[in-house]
């Protein structure tokens, strides 16, 4: 091995043993010492010196010196990273495949969800949105809205009642009435809050519900932008391939009346999500408004309904039962 | 409505299969449900009773002798309607049905049965158990039900909304089949009244009520023979769900299914008095209807008499009096219409919604009663030997004028938002019966037929332009106002901004049922409010308070396995202040609980850290002082549901409770989970709050003092009435107290604590010395000392 080689080797090991640079203070010195120390190694070549050929010395001792500069320079840079950097120090010490420190959680009702959604999508196109009674008189919920008593129409909704004319509301229809009654044309509102019905409960009927209604009132309001409106919002909803039926139906507050299917695919079937029309005359005037002036259109959905499609619940029960390993999931 | 398929050819070409045609059907308006699933019933076949004889071993059982056109069986069968010469359907051994129930061979109190006669409702062709179907007398034995049901029996549900009594018809329904795909309409009887010759009989129709019964058609038959219904009529009736019972009964059923009209038939016999009354029954008044229930009558009943004694509940049902006989032989026909209203009010106050009671208040068709009287007449002559007696008594008390309808076509197009060519229209209302005439340009006026009581308006005749036209053919891509003035935006949006905190506080939003029981309502110290037509006990009230619901869900899921849980609802509570409803006073809540461990160790920490009220009163502060910019304060206060109860208050509001529940208050909810802990935020006060402005203050650039005071109090000191004592003084230049630190020993004395408090000084307008401080922290320890007791020590 001729003095260069064994220089080179020197130098080898060196950078061999800082790539695994220790982390205690004793052993860095230590390594230190080893190579760059009075009895290290680099200085152990120099004592060779004396063995060199004469003509060589001047070389091989630059070349020494250089050895000793690089090596200490690349010690010295090792050694302020660490001391600056524990983690990449740390790297093959600490468990980074640990889990992290997580925080805990909640998680927002599914219907909350759904009824913000849909509160968003009709606040995007302007709608307002307005609040009423949960209990409220006969003529809020029935008279006003052209279901006069006796009418077979009211067997369309079983009704819980308070006093003889006072019920649990069927639909939040009756805020309709309160708007109207309280403001002038036009006015454009959707209406969420939470409905009863006189209804066994099993996996798709349950004694309350939560409904979001809509209503627009102007002078040109027609049923195509009823329809249009509609489509709008089922799209943004559910997708823009989902397909959508309209088909003649009977709500004694509207005429035209329709009701709105959606195709499902996974069923192969239409499913029944929402009810509209044209606000039916005789209820404008029993709010004042002149029907010849003012057309409009209402809508009403049931938000249990969508929410069931839109996350495929098959029993209406799962959101009134409170189970966290189901409410954990939205 | 059951709507047989092979009934409605009667009146109008159907091509399309039973799926196309109930799409049909529903985009016209008649919302096709999802028919019957017979594809599992297999090993049913049509059958031949040979011979029927009594059991030895029971009753009510027979022996009966079966040929299913391959075999002779004997099965045994214990319908009260069976006889030899009947053709049933038979389960063979091997059928098997829907609800998983297998035919084999038994012994049925010692006697071999091989099979099974079934009814409708094990067919699933209805509800009807009362006994075997029966088959109409041409039926070959040894049809396969399918293939039986295929050709004869197959039927569409329709949902039939309220306004349109005339689609209670197959003829209705033919109707509207024969408009939609421009097909002939086939006439269902052209039968030519005459002019009895030979009068018998005279009756007499008294109507007392006009309003009650604008109309009452009445005659006599006689020579009937009671017997088997022609086989059509037993096919017609089988396939919409209808058993046949004898030729005079099934033709009143099969007129009322055929054109709508109810009518009744009465035994002639049993009306002496060759008189029809129509009157209001008196309060109290009983009366024995053909079902055999006594029905105690009162003035808003209208009543069919003969003159005095009640013999039919007018629309309803008739009287066990005078109903049609084995042997009737001369009956009288009753073909009327009934006010809507009073009809409506009798069968709800009864209880009794027949097929009858459904049509009349709908509104039938007050010129139909005219022709139905006649087809009953007709099916009489034809089918039961009958021989009109009496000439046509046609009561009609009050006229019932159709409506003149004007039709502006502009406003047609105004209200659907698109035009429909004026041929359309006419040609649409004339295809429905509407007289058309036109006015002006654009303007026509029409006459609705009287099977259409629904159309009275305007708007009721652009709805039926539109629906024949289609609602698919509306466009749905027109351009909407989406810029509107915006009067109101949503009052309640701010509860999104504490919904979304809770969850990032880790807890999960609930729905619970608003309705609950009394006893649990009560609960919460208010007056609940009761509904008058509960579902049952458990649900007899209005929620009062949002906690029983969630410390029932909290229970529920510590039985499924989870005992930590953070959960919260919103929702509104009734109580009531007084009788009336406007004593009804509805409360918006956020509420929620906390129970068993906060959070686990894990590889990251050594320790489990428990809920508590501390961890409690920190999030309600966090939260109040992330929405409204302060933290709150807490009063201690009462509570019917907690042991240790606090008002969260706000700039003197009361805008919540938190605390510890009590014990007996969890006992009286049945709940077993140890530690929990509530809170209630009234959302009305924190909604006005949350639409106050918030204005700017200004950051001083002044550095702060900070001094710490430690004292040694009672253990019965409250921090926090200390630091309400010294802020209430309004120092100067002291901006913050808080206690950063508290502890037991020993050497500080029995029954005593220490605390310290940390005090921050700071200015808007200069560095402070501590010349400024010092006289402060004086009159604090002198406030401390002489309010508290509390003695200063050293640090």
């Amino acid at each position: 091995m001729s003095f260069q080689e064994k220089i080179e080797a020197v130098r080898t090991e060196f950078r061999a043993a800082l790539d695994s640079f220790p982390n205690k203070p004793q052993e860095i010195e230590e390594l230190k010492s080893t190579f760059l120390g009075r009895k290290g190694k680099v200085a152990s070549l120099f004592a060779q010196m004396g063995s060199v050929d004469p003509s060589e010395r001047p070389n091989i001792g630059k070349l020494l010196n250089q050895v000793r500069n690089d090596l200490t320079e690349l010690f010295e840079n090792k050694r302020t990273l660490g001391a600056s950097n524990v983690g990449q120090k740390q790297q093959e010490t600490i468990d980074y495949s640990l889990p992290g420190h997580q925080f805990r959680i909640g998680s927002l009702h599914p219907l909350q969800q759904t009824m913000d959604e849909i509160k968003t999508i009709f606040r995007d196109i302007g709608f307002s949105i307005a609040y009423g009674p949960e209990i409220d008189d006969d003529y809020h919920n029935f008279q006003a809205l052209n279901i006069p008593k006796h009418h077979p129409a009211r067997d369309m909704q079983d009704t819980f009642f308070i006093e003889d004319n006072v019920v649990l509301r069927t639909h939040t229809s009756n805020v309709q009435i309160h708007l109207m009654e309280n403001q002038d044309p036009p006015l454009r509102y959707i209406v969420p809050g939470r409905v009863y019905r006189n209804e066994a409960i099993s996996f798709k009927s349950y004694c309350l519900f939560h409904q979001v209604e809509g209503l627009f009132v102007d002078k040109h309001v027609s049923f195509t932008e009823l329809k249009s409106t509609l489509t709008y919002f089922i799209h943004r909803m559910f997708g823009r391939d989902t397909k959508v039926r309209f088909r003649p139906s009977f709500f004694p507050f509207t005429e035209p009346s329709a009701e709105v299917d959606l195709w499902n695919e996974e069923r192969g079937q239409w499913m029944e999500i929402l009810g509209c029309g044209m606000v039916d005359p005789a209820v404008f005037e029993s709010v004042g408004y002149d029907p010849e002036v003012w057309q409009g259109y209402a809508f009403g959905m049931g938000v249990e309904r969508m929410a069931m499609l839109k996350y495929k619940i098959d029993d209406i029960r799962l959101f009134y039962q409170n189970d966290v390993r189901f409410l954990e999931q939205f | 409505m059951h709507i047989s398929i092979s009934w409605l050819k009667r009146y109008v070409d159907i091509h399309e299969t039973p799926e196309e045609l109930a799409e049909m059907l529903t985009i016209l308006g008649f919302e096709a449900e999802d028919g019957i699933d017979i594809s599992s019933i297999n090993n049913v076949v049509t059958a031949h009773i040979k011979s029927v004889e009594k059991h030895p071993n029971a009753d009510k059982l027979s022996i009966c002798t079966i040929d299913d056109g391959d075999e002779v069986h004997q099965v045994i069968c214990g319908a009260p309607n069976v006889k030899p010469g009947l053709n049933v359907f038979l389960a063979q051994i091997g059928a098997e049905f829907s609800d998983g129930f297998k035919i084999k061979k038994a012994k049925i109190r010692g006697v071999d049965s091989f099979g099974m006669l079934c009814s409708e409702k094990e067919l699933n062709l209805s509800d009807n158990h009362s006994g075997i179907m029966e088959l109409s007398s041409d039926v070959t034995p040894g049809i396969p039900f399918q293939q039986y049901y295929k050709n004869h029996l197959l039927s569409i549900e329709l949902d039939i909304t309220p306004n349109r009594p005339d689609a209670l018809s197959h003829y209705g329904i033919a109707r509207e089949i024969a408009i939609k795909t421009s097909r002939e309409l086939r006439l269902f009887s052209t039968y030519e009244p005459k002019i009895v010759q030979d009068v018998n009989e005279n009756v007499k129709v008294i109507i007392d009520d006009p309003d009650g019964c604008p109309r009452y058609i009445a005659g006599v038959v006689k020579n009937i023979e009671i017997g088997p219904s022609p086989d059509w009529m037993i096919q017609c009736l089988a396939s919409a769900g209808q058993r046949s019972i004898n030729n005079v009964v099934d033709i009143s059923n099969f007129v009322l299914l055929e054109m709508g009209h109810p009518t009744h038939i009465f035994d002639f016999r049993l009306i002496p008095t060759n008189t029809i009354g129509v009157s209001r029954a008196k309060d109290g008044q009983i009366f024995t209807t053909l079902d055999e229930e006594k029905r105690t009558l009162n003035s808003e009943h209208l009543l069919i008499t003969d003159g005095e004694t009640p013999i039919a509940l007018a629309g309803i049902m008739g009287g066990l009096n005078t109903a049609v006989k084995e042997d009737t032989h001369t009956v009288l026909i009753e073909s009327a219409y009934f006010d809507p209203i009073t009809i409506r009010k009798g069968s709800k106050s009864l209880g009794m919604l027949t097929e009858a009671s459904r049509r009349f208040e709908r509104g039938a068709d007050i010129e139909g009663a005219y022709s139905a009287f006649w087809r009953i007449v007709e099916l009489l002559v034809n089918h039961a030997n009958g021989k009109m007696a009496s000439n046509i008594v046609d009561n009609y008390a009050k006229r019932i004028q159709p409506p003149n309808i004007v039709l502006r076509h502009k406003h047609a197009t105004s209200i659907l938002g698109f035009d429909i060519s004026e041929s359309f229209i006419k040609d649409s209302l004339e295809k429905l019966g509407v007289q058309i005439q036109k006015q002006k340009t654009d303007e026509w006026l029409c006459i609705p037929p009287s099977h259409r009581p629904d159309l009275e308006r305007e708007i009721d005749l652009i709805e039926e332009i539109v629906r024949i036209h289609g609602y698919d053919q509306i466009p749905d891509n027109a351009n909407f106002s989406s810029l509107y003035p915006d009067k109101e935006p949503d009052p309640t949006n701010k509860l999104k901004d504490i919904f979304t905190s809770l969850k990032g506080f880790g807890y999960q939003q609930c729905y619970n049922n608003s309705l609950q029981s009394l006893t649990i309502a009560e609960l919460a110290g208010s007056a609940p409010v009761e509904t008058i037509n509960p579902l049952g006990e458990q649900m007899a009230v209005l929620r009062t308070c949002l906690f029983p619901g969630l410390l029932q869900n909290a229970d529920y899921n510590a039985n499924n396995g989870n005992k930590n849980v953070m959960l919260f609802e919103y929702g509104q509570i009734h109580q009531r202040n007084g009788d009336g409803f406007e004593n009804i006073v509805e409360t918006s809540l956020v509420s929620g609980i906390t129970t068993g461990l906060y959070t686990k160790k894990d590889v990251h920490f050594n320790n489990d850290t428990i809920q508590d009220l501390y961890l409690l009163k920190g999030t309600i502060s966090t939260l109040i002082l992330s929405l409204l910019g302060e933290a709150p304060d807490y009063q201690i206060s009462q509570s019917i549901t907690f042991h240790s109860a606090f008002n969260v208050v706000f700039q003197n509001i009361v805008i919540g409770k938190i605390g510890v529940f009590s014990d007996s208050y969890k006992y009286k909810l049945s709940i077993n989970l140890k530690d929990i802990y509530g809170f209630e935020l009234f959302v009305e006060p924190l909604l006005e709050l949350l639409n106050i402005p918030n204005y700017y203050k200004k950051v001083s650039t002044y550095p702060k003092i900070q001094r710490d005071l430690n004292f040694i109090f009672d253990e019965s000191t409250q921090s926090q009435e200390v630091i309400n004592a010294i802020m209430s003084k309004q120092y100067n230049n002291l901006t913050d107290v808080v206690p950063s630190n508290i502890f037991h020993h020993e050497n500080l004395g029995s029954g005593k604590k220490s605390i310290v408090f940390k005090f921050t000084f700071q200015s808007d307008t200069k560095t402070l010395e501590d010349t400024e401080v010092n006289p402060v922290i004086n009159e604090i320890i002198s406030v401390v000392k002489s309010g508290f007791d509390g003695k200063l020590r050293a640090l």
